[in-house]
């Protein structure tokens, strides 16, 4: 769910990036940085704590940004954003940018649940054969479980595709009650 | 007041009369012995007897005649009173009659009123005793026609609750059958499957997808 104060933010990012595919470059960015930040609890805790001061926490994100190979700009969001104290909102943020980058570039966003992790070949399949069914280009966002075991559940807007074995057996007890 | 007068006048008149006649001498009643002997001499006990009289007429003509003044005077006295008493009591009589008469006719037009009654009744309870029986036989057929459609009904509904449970016991036995067997599908196909089958499945999932309509 897009918090309602995301999306500004996210305009200014589409704003200072220049276009849509450098938006989405860095929204990508920050979505690594905060998949870092939420798989750490102490990280958590020093951008909510409002007691340590901005230098510390700048330093501290200065140090993850090197690591994480992320762009200058993408510091500069990302100490907008600590400055702020939106630092855990910043998952808001990300998904409010992607929307507005799909808006801009006309694509759509499709999530895949796969039942074993999709090589390459495998996903460009899958894009052609959604792109195809949704009339547009599609943002692939693919994800693996193993308890669908074999195929795929395909969800693009309010469409969804289930082509999973649990699913086609699910539909099977259905037909049962 | 004119009885009283004509009673006063009678009791004078009768005094005048006795006052008038001769007393008998002492020895005018004669003795066994005496009348004996004078019947025997061809004589009257006593001696000779002589009839009393009154102004030259004998003592019994005008007996006679004072009964007969006696009698008329109360003939006179009483005889119209008598006669409008007979004439009132004739006619109270005769209304007595005729009332009774009338009241014999209505009793017995009462009577025969009442047999009419009786007999309208006893025709009216014939009736009310067919009709009741009728309506008895009627109500009995109703009972029986009503008691064996509830039987129908109630058996048709045990019938019904017989059908249904055992719909309701195959549907159970069938989802619970088809529960097992889709459990051990599942249960196998994890068992089974290989990448192989995954990529199969990914691959025939792509052409499901394709054919589904938009």
């Amino acid at each position: 769910m897009i918090r309602r104060f995301a999306r500004p933010y996210a305009r200014a990012i589409l704003e200072v990036a220049g276009s849509p595919e450098k938006a989405n470059d860095l929204r990508f960015e920050l979505a690594r940085f905060e998949e870092t930040r939420k798989s750490s609890a102490e990280l958590q805790e020093l951008y909510a704590n409002p007691g340590i001061e901005h230098n510390a926490k700048f330093k501290v994100t200065q140090a993850l940004a090197k690591r994480l190979g992320l762009s200058e700009m993408a510091v500069k969001i990302l100490d907008v954003v600590t400055r702020n104290h939106r630092m855990n909102d910043l998952e808001s943020i990300v998904e409010a940018l992607a929307e507005m980058v799909r808006e801009e570039t006309g694509t759509v966003a499709a999530e895949v649940r796969a039942a074993h992790a999709l090589n390459e070949q495998e996903k460009a399949e899958l894009r052609k054969t959604l792109e195809k069914k949704a009339g547009r280009k599609i943002e692939l966002m693919v994800s693996t479980d193993p308890t669908l075991i074999g195929g795929f559940v395909a969800k693009i807007g309010s469409e969804v595709y289930d082509t999973s074995v649990v699913g086609k057996i699910n539909k099977f007890r259905e037909s049962l009650t | 007041m004119k009885v009283a007068i004509i009673a006063l006048l009678m009791i004078v008149v009768a005094t005048m009369i006795v006052a008038a006649e001769k007393p008998v001498p002492p020895n005018a009643v004669a003795h066994g012995a005496e009348k004996v002997g004078a019947e025997e001499r061809g004589g009257e006990p006593g001696g000779p007897h002589e009839e009393p009289k009154f102004l030259g007429l004998p003592s019994w003509i005008w007996k006679l005649a004072n009964m007969i003044a006696f009698l008329g005077v109360l003939g006179w006295a009483i005889g119209g009173p008598v006669k409008r008493g007979i004439a009132s009591r004739h006619a109270q009589i005769q209304r007595d009659s005729l009332e009774a008469k009338e009241r014999r006719a209505k009793a017995d037009q009462m009577a025969a009123d009442i047999q009419a009654r009786l007999t309208q009744i006893e025709g009216e309870v014939r009736q009310i005793r067919e009709r009741a029986e009728a309506e008895g036989e009627r109500q009995k057929r109703e009972l029986i026609a009503a008691a064996e459609a509830e039987a129908q009904k109630i058996l048709q509904s045990a019938r019904n609750e017989v059908d249904n449970r055992l719909k309701h016991a195959r549907h159970e036995l069938t989802e619970y059958a088809g529960q097992l067997a889709t459990d051990r599908a599942e249960q196998l196909l994890r068992e089974k499957i290989t990448d192989a089958d995954r990529e199969k499945l990914f691959r025939e999932s792509l052409g499901q997808v394709e054919r589904v309509e938009s």
